[in-house]
């Protein structure tokens, strides 16, 4: 048994030169692919991602109200919706006012009722 | 509060501000926009033309002096009826005329709408009359049939 173990299993130990040769020829056999260009630099750059802190909602909403381009677009498309949204009450609210001038011209009482 | 917190925080009070400032005028504009003189919702509601405006203009301002004769013989009337109620006396004959006044004044104002419901194309003269009995003599009919409706131990007197 031992001297099995000692053929069979340690023979990483006892290196012999013909087995050189054919570990080259195992390498050559299977040949190991060229790394694709700046996989270092990408490896580290997904590290870098992973270990950096996730933005939270305020934090991100913060970089949107400081951003001028965002800003502004958010600022003029409110000021847009609110105008609108004015103008369309005071149509209304000034169709009523038009036409309770227009009755209590003809009728002063209308408008103690 | 974070940094972030702030300039959300001081962001969303410079919107709601500026929106608020935005909604305001333009609301203010329009409005003013749409009452400029007494005949403006007149021309617009009933789709008149020029030459109806015109003539529908002189009636109104025909009008005008003779309803304010009126306003004022009212007003008379009811410090007249004042003095009799302050000094005690029966007050049934200037209660009466005072009636008189306003009834004159009411006919005098629909013949009024009437001669306006004239100057328009027929449908929209139709609209017009019945609009204006609704929006003058209205308040009172609903109010005496509301009257008329009530029971007779909710009635008051």
């Amino acid at each position: 048994m031992a001297e099995y173990y000692g053929k069979k299993c340690m023979k990483e130990d006892n290196v012999q030169p013909g087995d050189e040769k054919l570990g080259r020829l195992l390498r050559e056999a299977r040949p190991v692919p060229d790394l694709p260009p700046g996989f270092q630099n990408a490896v580290w750059r997904r590290i870098e991602k992973d270990e950096r802190p996730s933005v939270g909602v305020l934090e991100r909403l913060a970089q949107w109200v400081l951003t001028p381009r965002l800003a502004t677009a958010g600022l003029a498309a409110v000021v847009l919706l609110a105008a609108g949204a004015g103008a369309m009450h005071g149509m209304k609210m000034g169709e009523r006012e038009a036409r309770d001038k227009y009755v209590a011209s003809v009728d002063p009482a209308y408008l103690h009722r | 509060m974070s940094r972030a917190a702030k300039t959300v925080l001081v962001g969303g009070v410079v919107l709601a501000a500026v929106a608020w400032v935005a909604y305001v005028c333009a609301m203010h504009l329009c409005a003013r926009q749409m009452a400029t003189d007494d005949l403006s919702w007149l021309k617009r509601e009933f789709r008149l033309s020029d030459s109806e405006m015109q003539r529908i203009r002189q009636l109104h301002e025909g009008y005008l002096p003779k309803c304010r004769e009126m306003c004022g013989k009212i007003a008379e009337k009811q410090s007249e009826l004042e003095a009799v109620l302050a000094s005690g006396e029966a007050p049934d004959v200037k209660l009466t005329e005072l009636g008189v006044l306003r009834a004159e004044c009411q006919a005098q104002m629909l013949r009024h709408f009437q001669e306006v419901s004239r100057a328009m194309p027929p449908e929209q003269g139709k609209r017009y009359l019945s609009e204006m009995q609704k929006l003058t003599l209205g308040t009172h009919q609903d109010l005496e049939r509301s009257m008329g409706e009530m029971p007779a131990s909710g009635h008051g007197h």
